[in-house]
């Protein structure tokens, strides 16, 4: 009775089952290293650990920038529905960034709305993939509802209460979460930040009562301030997190990425030192090796290497004049730059207005918008006439040339080719020698003697005092200004008087100043220190910049004594250009210097007091640029006040100067 | 039951599937591990309930071999009826869970009807074809379809593709058995291929979506794919090739404890074996399905008679089909169904329902009509003999 038709179906299915096992050898024998490497690479991943950044130092030990611990309040996506969680699946964390080959080309549509306790979050994605057939297009939409469990909307008025923040801010923090998960950029498990930076009330409130807060948890994340107030902020500069475009960057970069030091989200250095001073400052972030699950949670650390914390940076910034600097500066465009002009050291460099690297992310829009550019550095970056403080410079080359002693007659005017040179007294300062010229900045003087010397001369004594390049003092993105090639007529007759086509920078100036005040020898400005261990119980210190000794330029002391005597008398003979302001300045130094008002466009002048001080034994050189000036306005009546704001509280120690008793 | 019933029950059938229930519960105990941060993972109580699913099943063998598998046949109108109406019942009263409304929601129990009309199928149509005019008329032989059809269509309305479809091969075989003409098989055979294009259009767009990913699992895959519709094929697979020779050991699958393989305690058990066990583990099953497989076919060889026999040919058809199904779709052989692996994936009417069917293989073995020409007459039920094709 058709026991063949049973044999033969015995056969059909042992046939079946031996191409079964066929397959599954192929799978298990063949390619099982394959497979077995795959289920490696998607259980293990690498984790970063951050460390915190190293800190900037002024000289005197204040600090500058440091990391701190800030505390977050966050919340775990998957309170919202348990059943959610099946949704979205997969380690989605960028740990060492996205596969190259698919890149999200457009989110069409997303969003969330709130339907009774539902929320729907969802999202139409269209990712762009090419592969060796031309681009792909895929379009995915996702639909994820949750529901809004009764106890969080009571933890997130709770939460409301403590931080300040409205409920509603709140709820909305966690509904764009739901939307990332939706679009599957956000694993539901990881916490997802909904107020920062909150007080240490919240934290305990959210600590000690869990079950007010279920599903909240506080996260620690560094967090860069300035604790002596925002000092040097140009400086010091600013930091961000690690973007897709530095990830790119980093790979050229670093061809043998990604070991080349970096993870996704880790703050570098934007401007400044924080950009300058990267490599020492960010340290080596660590790593461990974690075995995680599906959803990516940590299982067991399989390995970790601990991360190394980077150096200090110490800078020659003294705290105590910075701060002086940045007080007398408020309210003024303008810049500051104090040297020593022995050791090159920045004590003070300041740019008005500034802005504070602990909350530029925040502050960021209304900066970049600001007319006044708070963000641009104008100590080392901005271009600035320099007028007649040039008189210097010219008074350097007339003096050089051997025609010092020359007395000249100023009559209020020069002729030069068929235009008229106006010196700003109109009726002529009369007969007058180098000194007493430098003494009223009188134009007239310094027209006739720079025709007389020839341009070439003060063009190279410019150079000579280091205008026309920069200062190489290591401040990032230090402009060099200009100084033209060749001057005739006109032009030299404007170059005479530091008008015309020259262009510096207040650096440039402090350095010509520490030039004179040092008898003709330039210490190179510098604004580093020294780099020191982040842990401050080691010794190791390493110098930074082992500065070449002061450099002579060449000029005499004579030369120099004569230029200074000048500048002794504008600031305190009656008479001087800067006298009304200093001629009551009654502390235990002097000083010289010079003011201009140099013009840059009708009714727009840039006013300058620059000098040294003490005026016998100088130990500091500086330059003070105040901008925006209306035409009635000139240096000596803005810049040279601001010098006194600074002058009179300037700590005696860094003059050299014993208090009186 | 009396003594002279209990020495011919089939030692073999039952040392395969106790066989395979020792071995491979503790890969489902493993697989019932769920993870958690930091390690703090734990074990669902489906181990334990599957063991109590294993008692019930073993209760209900013991009253299915109370009655004579006849007795099952000459009723089958109404057992038939029954199983109608609970499918008719589910279709309004059941539970939706996953999109799909199969199951009857009763105190205490949540009951998959289908499984148990899978088998009220089989024995209706043995019943039926066991007369050789309803067999070799090609009228009758469609009518017998048709019997088999009704219910298949209800399954398929759930929608449960997957255990409608898994009705076919038992059909087949039983047909094949009864001694149908292999003119109308052919002629049937055809009927079949031209009805796929009607299957596929009635298919939900979830069926067609595991229908072609199946198709196209081996070209090069982006990583939204990957993480999208392909994932759980590809889990499975790598589940399934990591384990190697021997497999990472017992509790130590990355693929299963790491949950990276969901449903690795209903569907996807077999991979948990494939990782944990390696292809040792799998081959093992295979062979002990093959005795089931053996021993089953082999009743139907000594049954004299044709009810006993087309009934122990399907019921046999029925769960090694499964098996082979369901370790098809999640080597990737075949598109994934939702199939259990019979007596090893947790869910108690599968459990039960596999039991129910290896009963009525039992039954027909204790109660068939004497074979004068078997040495089983002997009593002794051994093993080589029980295979077909080798007395």
């Amino acid at each position: 009775m058709y026991n063949r038709r049973i044999n033969f179906l015995f056969a059909g299915f042992l046939l079946l089952f031996f191409g079964v096992s066929v397959h599954l050898a192929r799978l298990q024998l063949v390619h099982a290293e394959d497979y077995r490497s795959t289920a490696e690479r998607q259980r293990l991943a690498l984790i970063p650990i951050d460390v915190a950044r190293a800190r900037i130092l002024s000289s005197d030990g204040a600090v500058l920038a440091e990391d701190r611990i800030a505390y977050d309040v966050a919340v775990v996506l998957s309170i919202l529905d348990p059943n959610s969680r099946r949704e979205i699946r997969g380690p989605m964390r960028g740990l060492f960034y996205v596969s190259p080959s698919e890149k999200l080309h457009a989110i069409t549509e997303t969003g969330w709305s709130v339907e009774g306790d539902n929320v729907r979050a969802w999202s139409k994605i269209e990712i762009e993939t090419k592969d060796a057939k031309g681009p792909l297009l895929h379009k995915s939409s996702r639909k994820v509802t949750y529901k809004i469990p009764p106890h969080l909307i009571g933890s997130l008025q709770k939460l409301s209460a403590l931080t300040g923040k409205t409920y509603q801010t709140l709820l909305s923090g966690v509904l764009d979460t739901a939307v990332d998960a939706a679009r599957m950029r956000t694993p539901v498990h990881e916490p997802v930040t909904i107020a920062r930076d909150v007080d240490f009330n919240t934290i305990a409130a959210i600590e000690t009562n869990p079950e007010d807060f279920r599903g909240f948890v506080i996260t620690k994340r560094f967090d860069r301030v300035t604790p002596s107030g925002p000092l040097a902020a140009h400086v010091i500069g600013t930091i961000s997190r690690f973007s897709d475009r530095d990830v790119n960057d980093a790979i050229k970069k670093y061809p043998g990425w990604p070991g080349a030091g970096f993870f996704s989200q880790q703050r570098i250095g934007r401007s400044g030192l924080e950009m300058a001073m990267d490599d020492e400052l960010r340290g080596e972030f660590g790593l461990e090796c974690i075995e995680h699950d599906n959803l990516g949670r940590k299982q067991s650390i399989i390995a970790d290497a601990p991360p190394n914390p980077g150096r200090d940076v110490v800078t020659t910034i003294d705290s105590r004049l910075q701060t002086i600097v940045q007080e007398a500066l408020e309210g003024e465009v303008g810049a500051a730059v104090f040297l020593d002009i022995e050791t090159g050291n920045i004590l003070a460099i300041a740019s008005s207005p500034s802005f504070d690297p602990a909350t530029f992310g925040m502050d960021y829009p209304a900066l970049a918008t600001n007319p006044d550019q708070p963000l641009f550095d104008r100590a080392a970056r901005g271009h600035l006439p320099l007028g007649s403080v040039f008189k210097l410079v010219t008074a350097i080359a007339v003096l050089e040339a051997g025609k010092g002693n020359e007395t000249i007659e100023c009559s209020g005017l020069v002729l030069e080719g068929n235009r008229i040179y106006r010196c700003h007294n109109r009726y002529g300062h009369g007969v007058l020698n180098l000194e007493e010229a430098i003494k009223v900045s009188c134009n007239g003087y310094f027209y006739e003697a720079g025709r007389r010397l020839g341009g070439e001369a003060i063009i190279n004594t410019a150079a000579k005092l280091g205008f026309g390049k920069i200062t190489d003092s290591k401040i990032p993105g230090e402009t060099s200004g200009s100084v033209p090639r060749r001057v005739t007529g006109g032009q030299l007759v404007n170059l005479t008087i530091g008008q015309g086509e020259l262009i510096v920078t207040p650096l440039q100036v402090a350095q010509m100043l520490s030039i004179i005040a040092n008898n003709g020898k330039l210490a190179q400005p510098r604004l580093l220190r020294e780099l020191r261990p982040f842990d401050t119980h080691s010794l190791a210190v390493e110098s930074l910049g082992e500065m070449p000794p002061p450099r002579d330029t060449g000029v005499s002391k004579a030369t120099l004594d004569a230029v200074r005597a000048g500048m002794y008398r504008v600031v305190n003979e009656r008479g001087g250009t800067a006298n009304k302001v200093f001629g009551d300045f009654d502390r235990e130094f002097k000083l010289c210097g010079k003011t201009s008002t140099a013009q840059r466009r009708p009714g727009d002048n840039v006013g300058w007091f620059a000098g040294f001080a003490p005026h016998d034994k100088p130990r500091i050189a500086f330059a003070i640029a105040i901008e925006r000036l209306s035409g009635s306005e000139g240096g000596g009546s803005t810049a040279a006040p601001v010098g006194r704001k600074i002058f009179d509280k300037i700590p005696l120690d860094l003059l050299g100067v014993e208090e009186k008793k | 039951m009396n003594g002279k019933l209990f020495a011919r029950i089939n030692w073999p059938l039952i040392l395969a599937v106790v066989i395979l229930i020792f071995f491979s519960w503790p890969y489902l105990r493993s697989a019932s591990y769920r993870s958690a941060p930091d390690g703090q993972g734990y074990y669902t109580s489906s181990p334990q309930k599957q063991l109590v699913w294993h008692g019930v099943g073993v209760l209900a063998a013991i009253i299915v071999l109370a009655v004579s598998y006849r007795t099952f046949g000459d009723s089958w109108v109404a057992l038939y009826a029954l199983g109608i109406l609970s499918l008719i019942f589910v279709r309004f009263f059941g539970v939706t869970v996953n999109g799909s409304r199969r199951w009857l929601d009763l105190p205490g129990v949540r009951l998959q009807p289908s499984e148990f009309v899978k088998i009220i199928v089989v024995i209706s149509l043995a019943h039926y074809w066991s007369y050789e005019r309803n067999v070799h008329r090609s009228g009758r032989l469609i009518k017998g379809l048709l019997l088999a059809g009704i219910p298949m269509a209800l399954i398929m309305a759930q929608p449960d593709l997957g255990t409608a479809l898994m009705v076919a091969p038992a059909v087949i075989a039983m047909m094949f058995v009864a001694g149908a003409k292999f003119k109308h098989m052919a002629l049937i055979a055809l009927a079949a291929v031209l009805m796929l294009p009607v299957l596929w259009l009635g298919m939900t767009p979830t069926q067609k979506g595991r229908v072609t990913t199946w198709v196209s699992q081996n070209r090069n895959l982006t990583h939204a794919e990957r993480m999208g519709r392909f994932h759980h094929l590809l889990q499975s697979k790598i589940a399934i090739g990591s384990g190697g020779l021997t497999g990472t050991g017992l509790e130590q699958g990355s693929q299963n404890r790491l949950n990276f393989l969901s449903f690795g305690n209903t569907d996807f058990i077999f991979p948990v074996i494939c990782e944990e066990a390696g292809f040792v583990g799998a081959i093992a099953v295979i062979l002990l399905y093959l005795l089931l497989l053996g021993s089953g076919l082999g009743v139907a060889e000594h049954c004299h008679e044709p009810f006993g026999r087309i009934l122990a040919v399907g019921i046999t058809t029925l769960i090694v089909s499964q098996a082979l199904v369901n370790i098809g779709m999640t080597s990737g052989l075949l598109p994934i169904v939702g199939l259990t692996l019979p007596f090893v994936s947790y869910g108690g009417s599968s459990t039960v329902s596999c039991w129910v069917a290896l009963a009525l293989i039992l039954n027909v073995a204790m109660r068939r009509p004497r074979d004068t020409f078997s040495k089983s007459e002997l009593g002794l039920g051994s093993l080589l003999d029980s295979f077909p094709g080798l007395h």
